[in-house]
């Protein structure tokens, strides 16, 4: 009850908010949501800017499994993931 | 596995794309809606990907903006498949046929499936679809599912419960079945007595409605009135002034004796199975069937074990085709004599099955007094089973105006 509490609540943050999601399963694999474009993109880093900061996603032979409109997925070996203020 | 099956129906296509501005190729893309899938960068300035035929076809604009050159490296799909089998007529003509024939086939049933029924055997039901015309080979819109099972119940008055329906091209009959007799539902019979149907000694009585006639330990035999549907009215002089006529209603238990009787020669003649053992496939369809390979049984004395299947499509789609797997195994008869023992163990094992076909009739076993002795060259089990089972047979009554006499009374 509490989890799907959370998670509303979470849905409910990137909508008012918006703020983008980002969901890492282990190492290899990032979900990433509610952004608006790819301003860099090599096998080593992959940049993706949101509506509050920039992510930095890098790793190794970064490979994006499929990229839409709301939500993008990024496999390879990630090292490191971080945000930078516009 | 079902999203990879419709991408290979609307067909995809593997690209590269080449420019200064990829990734504002990218994030226009995304902006029209357009999925782009395995994005991978090659080199400087140069990646692959992934779109359907359908996004394939918006994006030439959006490359002309960006300036990036798109270039096709590999087409999959049923559309690119249909432009590489164009000058195949007869593979499109064929598959054409195929479809053709199995929506041909999909309309009639080739199966019927009869679930749930214990006293009444399937072959009873199957011949009184057969008399109705309801087969292997009816076309589906022509029966009328609502009236067959109403049918069914009506002519099977054992059945309390019927649903016909019909998966792909099967016809699936279920049931369910009263097995007790005297527990049918108030209102179905008119008044009527309980009279009996077994002979032996009634042990309970426990009457529901109607006059009990017996008491236990009183001896009934067949035909014997048990319960009786006509109630007395009595005034308060005790005298009687009028009956009520009821359907009777009661568990009568009754001890019955059954003679049991069962005999295994000592000189028997067994099979032993010599290790010959060929096989052969049938292939059915209507009246037509062909077996392979063929060729003549090269044995004696054998054994046919025939294992048929039906072909189907899906988990309801039965075709009329069968296989049938025929297996023959050859043996040698050799005689040999059994010993007391080895006898009496297929008499007792012959019993325990026949008590067990009894008690699963939900019938009492009560005393067992079977026993087991030599004969010349048999071995003889034979005495009495005594069982308490539930009697009661509805013997419908008429309605009898009060006597002349009774009424001066």
């Amino acid at each position: 009850m509490r989890m799907k509490k959370d998670r509303d609540s979470r849905k409910t943050g990137d909508l008012a908010w918006n703020t983008c999601c980002l969901t890492a399963r282990g190492q290899n694999e990032v979900v990433i949501e509610n952004y608006r474009g790819i301003l860099e993109y090599t096998p080593e880093c992959l940049v993706v800017l949101t509506k509050q900061c920039r992510v930095e996603v890098k790793g190794k032979k970064l490979e994006i499994s499929y990229y839409g409109k709301e939500e993008m997925k990024v496999t390879g070996k990630i090292d490191c993931i971080s945000y930078r203020r516009q | 596995m079902k999203g990879r099956v419709l991408s290979w129906f609307v067909g995809s296509l593997k690209i590269t794309i080449r420019g200064y501005c990829c990734e504002r190729f990218f994030n226009l893309c995304a902006y029209h809606g357009i999925v782009l899938w395995k994005l991978k960068p090659l080199g400087e300035n140069e990646f692959t990907a992934g779109i359907s035929l359908k996004n394939f076809r918006k994006i030439r604009p959006l490359a002309k903006k960006c300036h990036v050159r798109i270039q096709v490296v590999k087409k999959s799909g049923f559309p690119f498949f249909c432009l590489q089998c164009r000058k195949r007529k007869p593979l499109f003509f064929s598959a054409a046929m195929a479809f053709a024939l199995l929506f041909v086939l999909s309309l009639f049933i080739w199966d019927i499936r009869i679930e749930g029924n214990r006293e009444v055997t399937d072959e009873q039901i199957t011949d009184y679809l057969t008399d109705r015309g309801i087969v292997q080979g009816r076309l589906k819109n022509s029966v009328d599912y609502k009236e067959l099972a109403s049918s069914l119940r009506a002519y099977f008055p054992e059945l309390t419960w019927v649903s016909v329906k019909l998966e792909g091209t099967r016809l699936l009959i279920q049931l369910q079945e009263n097995t007790d007799p005297v527990l049918q539902e108030e209102g179905e019979y008119g008044p009527g007595d309980l009279v009996s149907d077994v002979e032996g000694t009634v042990t309970r009585i426990i009457t529901r409605s109607g006059t009990p006639a017996v008491k236990a330990g009183d001896q009934v035999k067949k035909g014997d009135l048990l319960v009786s549907g006509r109630v007395e009215l009595v005034n308060d002089a005790a005298e009687v002034y009028g009956y009520q006529y009821t359907a009777a209603d009661a568990d009568v238990y009754v001890l019955t004796a059954t003679k049991y009787q069962d005999e295994v020669s000592f000189d028997r003649q067994e099979k032993v199975y010599s290790g010959g053992e060929t096989s052969r496939i049938l292939l059915k369809f209507g009246s037509f069937s062909l077996g392979i390979p063929f060729f003549e049984i090269p044995y004696k004395q054998y054994d046919t074990v025939k294992e048929d299947r039906q072909l189907r499509l899906m988990e309801n789609f039965y075709l009329p085709v069968y296989f049938s797997k025929i297996t023959v195994r050859e043996y040698e008869t050799i005689d040999k004599t059994w010993t007391f023992g080895q006898a009496k163990a297929r008499l007792e094992a012959n019993l325990e099955n026949f008590l067990k076909k009894i008690q699963e009739k939900g019938v009492q076993i009560f005393q067992n007094d079977v026993k087991i002795e030599t004969a010349d060259s048999l071995c003889r089990a034979c005495g009495t089973i005594y069982l308490i089972e539930k009697a009661g047979r509805r013997v419908l009554i008429e309605e009898e105006p009060l006597t002349p006499e009774t009424e001066s009374e």
